[in-house]
C-alpha cells in the first residue's frame, strides 16, 4: 500500500472512530436508557425521559465535544504549521491564559450572576485583549518573536490568575474557579453550543485561509514570502492563524482546561 | 519579458551598511554571476532584487513599476527565489515539494502535481526518478536539487538563486549550470547566481558583478573582472591561471 493510501486509509479510520465514539456518547451516561426507543421517541416528539436525557443532556455534550476538540485540533495544528514546531498549541500564544484569566475576572467580580453568556463573554474578551496585546508586542516580527512574546504573556496571564485566585474572599468562589479552570462538558445545553458555535466557525474559515500559505511556509519563510504570501501584517499569515485560534478556542476553553494536552496532542497524533 | 533593475540602491541592518549605492540591471537571456568575499552583500542584495528586503534608499523596478509596490502575487509569478539554506522538507514525497512551487500561481494539490512544468523541472533537475522518494530523507545535495527544482517549477521569467551549487558535487554542479545557461538561452529568462566557485562564474556567466563591502567594485564581462588584480585585491589570495579561469592558490603574505 502506498504512503498516500495510508494516509487516506488511517484518516478515514479516525473519521470512523470520532464518529462511533459520538454515537457511544450518546448511549453512555450516568443513566443507563434503551438508545433506540429514546431515539424513536425523540423523533417521534414524545417527552419520555430517555428522549429527554438524550436531547437535552447527551446531544449538546456530544456536539461541544466534537466542537471543543475539533477546534482545538485545529488551531494546534494550524500553529504547529506556521511555526514548524509539533509542540506549538494555543497556549504557547498566551490566548488560552487570556481566556482563562477573562472568565476568572468575571467569577471575581460576580458578573457570571448577571447572565448566562457572561462566563464565555469574559474568556473571549480575554483572548482578545491577549491578542491585541500579544500583535502589539510582535508588530512585524516573525516567527521567533511571536513564540517569545507569546510565551511571555501566557507567563504574564497565568501569574495574573493566580493572583485573582488568591485575593478570591471565599474558599467557595476559589473552588468553582478551580473547578471551572479544569473545564467540563457535563450539564451543557444547547445555548452552550449556540455560545460556542460562531466563533468556533470564523476562527476555522480564518484559519482555512491560510493552508496554502502553511504548506509554502514548510519550505521557510523566504521562500514562502517570495511565492506571494504576505506574512506580517494585518492581513498577513501570522494575523490570520493568531485571530483564527483566538477566535475558535476563546469560547471553547470554557468546556476544556486551558492549557490542556489535548491542545498539542490532538493535531500531533 | 520586463527588466529587472537596482538603482541606487543601499540598506543598513542596525548599524551596519549592507549594501552602498548598489546599481544593477539584469535583462532577459543571460546569466548574471554575484561574487566577492563572505559579508560582501551578495545575498543582501539578491534578497532586496526579489522583494524580501525592502532598501534604506534607492528602487528597484520590474520594467516599469516599482517592486514595492507590486502586488506580491504578481511579484511571485515573476521572479522566482532559491534561499541559500534549504530548509528540510516534511515527510512528504519528492514530487509534492517540487509541485509546491505552482502556489506561486496559485494551483495546489492534483491539479499542482499534474502541471506539466513540474515533470519537466524534475526531469531538468535529475530528480525524476526519486520523484516518490520521501523528502525528508534526501542527501544535501539531492536537497540543493530540490530547491532548485522547485524554483523551475514556478515558471518565472525572472531566476534568483543563491549559491544554487554549494552543496553540489562537479558533476551536478556543472549540471545546474548548464541548466540556467539553458534556461537563459533557449527560454529567455533572466538568471541571476550568487557563486564562489570563479571557475563556474567564469564558464557560465554572460556577466559578473564583483562586490566588496556592500559596493560594486566590478562589473562586466569575466574576463574583464576576473583579473589577477582584482581577485587578489577582493578576495585577499594570489592566483594561477588555468585556462581562463584564475584559480587561488596562496593567502596573500
Amino acid at each position: 500500500m502506498t504512503r498516500d493510501k495510508q494516509i487516506r486509509s488511517l484518516s478515514l479510520f479516525l473519521a470512523a472512530c470520532v464518529g462511533v465514539l459520538f454515537l457511544v456518547s450518546l448511549w453512555h451516561g450516568e443513566s443507563s436508557i434503551a438508545g433506540l426507543q429514546a431515539l424513536q421517541d425523540s423523533l417521534a416528539g414524545r417527552h419520555s425521559a430517555g428522549a429527554i436525557i438524550l436531547e437535552q443532556l447527551r446531544l449538546p455534550r456530544a456536539l461541544l465535544g466534537l466542537l471543543v476538540g475539533g477546534v482545538l485540533g485545529l488551531s494546534g495544528a494550524t500553529l504547529q504549521g506556521y511555526m514548524r514546531n509539533p509542540l506549538a498549541d494555543p497556549g504557547i500564544l498566551g490566548v488560552s491564559g487570556g481566556a482563562a484569566l477573562g472568565a476568572v475576572c468575571v467569577f471575581y467580580t460576580g458578573l457570571m450572576q448577571l447572565s448566562l453568556i457572561a462566563l464565555p463573554l469574559g474568556g473571549l474578551i480575554g483572548a482578545f485583549a491577549a491578542v491585541a496585546l500579544l500583535m502589539l508586542l510582535v508588530g512585524n516580527g516573525g516567527v521567533l518573536v511571536l513564540l517569545l512574546a507569546g510565551a511571555a504573556l501566557s507567563g504574564f496571564t497565568a501569574a495574573l490568575t493566580a493572583l485573582t485566585l488568591n485575593l478570591v474572599p471565599s474558599p467557595y468562589a476559589s473552588f468553582e474557579i478551580m473547578h471551572w479552570l479544569m473545564g467540563s462538558l457535563t450539564d451543557r445545553t444547547f445555548t452552550d453550543v449556540a455560545i460556542c458555535l460562531p466563533g468556533s466557525i470564523l476562527g476555522v474559515a480564518l484559519m482555512l485561509t491560510t493552508g496554502r500559505a502553511l504548506d509554502a511556509l514548510t519550505l521557510g519563510e523566504d521562500v514562502a514570502t517570495s511565492m506571494g504570501f504576505a506574512l506580517t501584517g494585518w492581513r498577513g499569515v501570522q494575523m490570520r492563524v493568531v485571530l483564527g485560534t483566538a477566535l475558535a478556542v476563546g469560547p471553547a476553553l470554557r468546556f476544556l482546561a486551558p492549557s490542556g494536552l489535548s491542545d498539542w496532542l490532538c493535531p500531533t497524533s | 519579458m520586463n527588466s529587472l533593475k537596482a538603482l541606487d540602491v543601499s540598506l543598513s541592518l542596525g548599524e551596519r551598511q549592507i549594501l552602498r549605492s548598489v546599481t544593477l540591471s539584469v535583462q532577459a537571456g543571460g546569466v548574471v554571476g554575484l561574487i566577492g568575499p563572505n559579508g560582501a552583500g551578495k545575498s543582501s542584495l539578491l534578497r532586496v532584487l526579489a522583494g524580501l528586503l525592502a532598501p534604506d534608499t534607492g528602487r528597484v523596478t520590474l520594467g516599469e513599476d516599482s517592486l514595492a509596490s507590486l502586488p506580491p502575487s504578481r511579484r511571485a509569478r515573476q521572479i522566482a527565489f532559491m534561499p541559500q539554506e534549504s530548509v528540510r522538507p516534511p515527510p512528504m514525497r519528492v514530487r509534492h515539494v517540487a509541485a509546491l512551487g505552482r502556489l506561486a500561481h496559485g494551483e495546489s494539490g492534483t491539479v499542482a502535481l499534474r502541471h506539466p512544468q513540474v515533470a519537466e523541472a524534475l526531469q531538468k533537475t535529475g530528480l525524476t526518478e526519486s520523484a516518490d522518494r520521501a523528502a525528508h530523507r534526501l542527501s544535501g545535495g539531492e536537497l540543493a536539487r530540490l530547491a532548485l527544482c522547485r524554483m523551475l517549477c514556478v515558471d518565472a521569467p525572472i531566476l534568483l538563486a543563491d549559491e544554487p551549487v554549494a552543496a553540489l558535487d562537479p558533476a551536478h554542479a556543472l549540471m545546474v549550470m548548464n541548466l540556467f545557461r539553458q534556461a537563459a538561452y533557449q527560454d529567455g529568462k533572466a538568471v541571476v547566481v550568487v557563486l564562489h566557485d570563479l571557475g563556474l562564474a567564469a564558464r557560465f556567466c554572460d556577466r559578473l558583478v564583483l562586490m566588496q563591502n556592500g559596493a560594486v567594485r566590478a562589473h562586466g564581462l569575466p574576463e574583464q573582472v576576473l583579473s589577477e588584480t582584482l581577485v587578489r585585491s577582493v578576495y585577499h589570495v594570489t592566483t594561477q591561471r588555468i585556462g581562463m579561469v584564475p584559480v587561488p592558490w596562496e593567502l596573500c603574505p
